[in-house]
């Protein structure tokens, strides 16, 4: 009996540093492929089978999704297959978004803010061949977008500005007065 | 059916080969993406460029060679944004196209409007066949 729980606790060591160098491999291949910079650092949690007798072999399938995960989610200089591309910066009363949306009557265009969401949906209109008309080049796409982005803080959804100006939108939104940070003077 | 083979003939060179000179301003320079249709008395170019002002947008021809270039405002904001997401990055347009002679390069308007540059480009008359006499000496 003693020899049997030997055995498995000797299975499950290997299994787990075998998985490791799995973690380890992927991380590799991935920091590899992306031009990001962040070094991802991955460590076994507290409760590992080093530290513990007790062990789940799925807690570190969990562990390595959430290691590629993380190596995924850097968010600046990504590329994205969705329309439009957005340009988010902030400083602390209020979130600029801007969008290059050429070609997009703004009556077509459709920005929501509901909580801490903001939406923009529109179309961009395809034109009609017209008889003996065609095509050498089609490269600008056509069609329906719609894109939601959500932030860090509530907005205040009466005072967002929006404007379309040579094909570029910029939408201003402002954080709700509530939700700013206020400086609390110290008295002495 | 070949005189139409030849106005497809419109070809397009990358920015970096059509390059001689370098810039003054230090910006990336993309290619805008074209829509180029015919009709039946023009080509029609269509060029997305967002952000470029009308009056920055340059149109020349020289040589049989057609370039559209856009210049786009640098952006200064005043506040202390942070950067929180970036999926497209800004610079200027420039792309060139290669006529064929079939267009007829006086009429060539350009309109721009919401971030397209539109470019007419009407076809010319069939050229006629021209006499050359030969002088005897």
């Amino acid at each position: 009996m003693d020899k049997l729980l030997w055995c498995l606790i000797g299975i499950g060591f290997q299994l787990v540093s075998s998985m490791q160098r799995l973690i380890d491999d992927c991380l590799k291949q991935i920091k590899d492929k992306s031009t990001r910079k962040e070094v991802v650092i991955i460590m076994l949690p507290e409760n590992s089978p080093y530290s513990t007798a007790r062990w789940d072999p799925f807690s570190e399938l969990t562990n390595l999704q959430r290691a590629i995960n993380r190596a995924f989610e850097s968010r600046i200089g990504q590329r994205t297959s969705e329309y439009p591309p957005l340009n988010v910066v902030a400083n602390e009363d209020e979130v600029l978004v801007t969008a290059e949306l050429p070609g997009v009557d703004p009556k077509d265009l459709d920005i929501t803010v509901q909580g801490n969401t903001f939406t923009v949906k529109g179309h961009r209109k395809a034109e009609d061949l017209k008889e003996g008309e065609r095509y050498h080049r089609q490269e600008r796409g056509t069609g329906s977008f719609a894109r939601s982005l959500e932030l860090p803080y509530t907005l205040d959804p009466d005072k967002i500005q929006a404007s379309l100006k040579n094909g570029v939108l910029q939408v201003v939104l402002p954080r709700t007065e509530k939700d700013r940070p206020r400086k609390v003077q110290v008295t002495a | 059916m070949s005189n139409e083979e030849k106005q497809v003939a419109t070809q397009e060179k990358q920015v970096s080969q059509t390059r001689d000179l370098e810039r003054t301003r230090s910006r990336a320079v993309f290619a805008p993406d074209v829509d180029i249709r015919e009709t039946r008395d023009e080509l029609i170019v269509y060029a997305d460029i967002p952000g470029v002002p009308e009056d920055k947008v340059e149109v020349t021809l020289e040589k049989g060679v057609l370039t559209i270039r856009g210049e786009v405002p640098v952006d200064r904001k005043d506040g202390k944004y942070s950067r929180i997401l970036g999926e497209y990055a800004t610079g200027d347009y420039e792309r060139a196209f290669t006529l064929s002679d079939e267009v007829d390069q006086e009429k060539i308007r350009a309109t721009v409007k919401d971030g397209v540059l539109t470019l007419h480009l009407p076809k010319a008359a069939p050229a006629k066949a021209r006499k050359i006499q030969v002088a005897a000496e």
